[in-house]
């Protein structure tokens, strides 16, 4: 397909779905941008299942049973979609085991006790919240339509974390001071999640020419901390951050994520990443006699 | 919500009922946030899953009165207390023929279980085993289909057969005469009987596992009785891995029980 | 690959449509429709559920719908107060 037809198509709003023609370099593009989104879904959703057994409470660990259930939900809308795409599921998880696709920041950490679970959860649902409402703009449809899915059943997380931490919070005392404790581990975390500062590289102008991305790194962390701040203040929680300011022109100041150490950790794993991969690992490969099994041969139609 | 209305045999029957109910979901729970076999079907466990729980929940309200009882029956009894089965309470990490062979035959437990009480019951028993033995009724037909794919190649039988052979001795364990009978007379007039609910669950996996012919050398699963008194779980005794994942489940709750989260 | 995949098909409410909603991968009809219902509607419910193997849906050309030029103006209700209109712009007086 004619590549300057079809960026024509896209800057006027135009859009994509599934069976109309489009060019490879895009098709590769959005197969990876999904595949990425599935494999975060699939390790961000094991960092909050493994609390689903120490869970104190029956009806609340329904709830985080019914979470982590969507987790894995959002997970399957993006992995279909890239089926379609024609990339292979297996695919998604196995680049993932030999080390080819890397992980965003927050996937290299490990919540380390219950009362990190619910602010670690609300500060991650919240950012993703604001990223999946811009990228819901998107150019390809099917993309589109399961990032739909996905905010409102993300909505319902947020909700969930939201009364978590308050419950929890509100206890006082030694249970306030770690769930301050968490916050302040996953704040510069969740700050860098959005990225550096988005860079002049054609790679990031041709996603942002394609919509493949519609709003810029820094545009999406200003949404974020619009958002996350008062309601982190209405939980009496305080900002992990001294240099944290809201300037005349309505923007945040805020102390810099030391962008060398998350790139290091991107690259070459943080404290959890083995853990994790290990754990994918051997869920994933114990069961492949079974995806073999019925996958493998298919019987003559 | 009133106080229970039964006697110590009562109580002893809803715990056990409940406390199956509980374990199953909690196992399953754990499993379900995790990559296999494959997403779809991890989705589906992660609704199976709540199902148990949600019937724990109801089952458990019943003795408890409100959530926050639930939790003191569920986060501070120890092992010895529990009366879930020993089928309920067995568990192999990322094995999927176990899993499928210990969920269809608590299933199948389950709904024959509800199907005794539905008879012996009126008013809102009756029609809380009414609600129960629906979901699993959709349970029984979810494991079947697994049981059928498995057993179409060598491997699957071969698996399927040696979870088999653990978990089917298990199924005549999981009833307990005694305490159906009285416990079914205190609570709705007639006893349950843990013969028949036993010889129909059995039936039912004879036909569903027979058909499939898993076990090698032609031989036969064994014919399954009441036992004479309550084993294994059902008189508090459970193995090593349950006794240290309740004590890993109630750790968080245990650590500041003031901490109510409903 | 695509000999597992099913194509879910729902209707939302009594009164509604029968709409595609989706699709799973999976070993048979059975357990397709045990996914569709879990993945498409694990929260609420449904009036009706189904799965048809992908292959055996035959879709039409998208080029031949969209880019066929089809002017059925005359069966559109605008059509009829136009042309009183236009009627009534030709008496003279």
């Amino acid at each position: 397909m004619d590549l300057q037809a079809f960026e024509q198509h896209i800057a006027a709003g135009g859009a994509v779905d599934l069976h109309d023609p489009m060019p490879d370099e895009y098709r590769e593009q959005v197969r990876r941008i999904m595949g990425f989104q599935c494999l975060a879904e699939i390790v961000g959703g094991l960092m909050f299942a493994e609390w689903v057994p120490r869970t104190p409470g029956l009806l609340r660990k329904m709830m985080l049973t019914a979470k982590v259930q969507d987790e894995m939900g959002h997970a399957f809308y993006l992995l279909r979609t890239c089926e379609d795409l024609g990339l292979r599921r297996d695919q998604i998880v196995e680049d993932y085991l030999c080390g080819k696709s890397k992980l965003l920041n927050v996937f290299h950490y490990r919540i380390e006790s219950w009362h990190e679970w619910p602010i670690a959860a609300l500060v991650q649902n919240s950012a993703a919240l604001v990223q999946f409402k811009s990228l819901v703009r998107t150019s390809f449809r099917p993309y589109a339509r399961a990032l739909k899915r996905i905010l409102k059943e993300e909505s319902f997380h947020y909700h969930n974390a939201l009364d978590l931490t308050r419950t929890i919070a509100g206890h006082g005392g030694e249970h306030r001071a770690a769930v301050q404790a968490g916050l302040e581990k996953w704040w510069p975390h969740v700050l860098a999640y959005f990225g550096p500062p988005d860079s002049d590289s054609e790679h990031n102008r041709r996603n942002l020419r394609w919509r493949l991305k519609v709003d810029s790194n820094d545009t999406l962390r200003q949404r974020w901390l619009d958002w996350i701040v008062p309601v982190l203040e209405s939980l009496d929680l305080r900002l992990p951050d001294p240099a944290l300011a809201r300037g005349g022109d309505g923007r945040w100041t805020y102390t810099e994520p030391d962008w060398d150490g998350v790139r290091d950790v991107i690259r070459n794993g943080g404290p959890a990443t083995a853990y994790w991969h290990d754990r994918v690992r051997d869920n994933y490969e114990s069961h492949g006699w079974v995806r073999d099994l019925v996958y493998g041969e298919q019987p003559a139609a | 919500m009133t106080a229970f209305a039964g006697g110590d045999a009562a109580r002893a029957f809803v715990l056990q009922w409940a406390d199956d109910a509980f374990v199953s979901g909690h196992w399953l729970s754990s499993a379900a946030g995790t990559y296999g076999p494959d997403l779809e079907e991890n989705l589906a466990l992660g609704s199976i899953a709540q199902e148990h729980l949600g019937h724990a929940r109801a089952l458990y309200l019943t003795l408890a009165g409100d959530d926050r009882g639930v939790d003191r029956l569920v986060f501070l009894r120890d092992a010895a207390e529990f009366r879930s089965s020993s089928l309920a309470d067995a568990w192999v990490a990322n094995d999927w023929a176990f899993l499928t062979v210990k969920e269809l035959l608590c299933a199948l437990l389950e709904v024959a279980r509800c199907g005794a009480v539905a008879e012996a019951a009126s008013g809102t028993w009756r029609d809380l085993s009414a609600t129960i033995a629906r979901d699993v009724e959709v349970h029984v037909e979810h494991w079947q289909q697994w049981v059928v794919r498995l057993g179409a190649a060598a491997e699957g039988r071969e698996r399927v057969g040696a979870a088999l052979r653990v978990l089917w001795p298990l199924l005549g364990d999981a009833v307990d005469a005694a305490t159906w009978r009285d416990g079914g007379k205190e609570l709705f007039g007639a006893d349950v009987a843990a013969d028949r609910v036993l010889a129909q669950a059995a039936k039912r996996g004879r036909a569903i596992f027979g058909a499939a012919a898993f076990l090698a050398g032609g031989s036969d699963l064994p014919d399954l009785r009441p036992p004479a008194v309550a084993s294994g779980g059902r008189a508090g005794r459970h193995d090593a891995a349950f006794v240290r994942a309740l004590h890993e489940l109630q750790s968080v709750y245990r650590s500041a029980p003031e901490v109510q989260l409903t | 690959m695509s000999e597992s995949i099913y194509e879910v098909l729902a209707q939302d409410t009594a009164d509604g449509e029968v709409a595609l909603v989706g699709s799973v991968r999976a070993p048979d009809a059975g357990l397709a429709l045990t996914f569709a219902r879990e993945i498409f509607y694990r929260r609420g419910r449904c009036e009706r559920i189904g799965v048809v193997p992908r292959e055996a849906v035959c879709w039409s050309d998208e080029a031949e719908l969209t880019e066929r030029n089809r002017d059925r103006a005359y069966r559109t209700p605008a059509f009829f107060v136009r042309a009183r209109r236009d009627r009534a712009a030709e008496i003279p007086g």
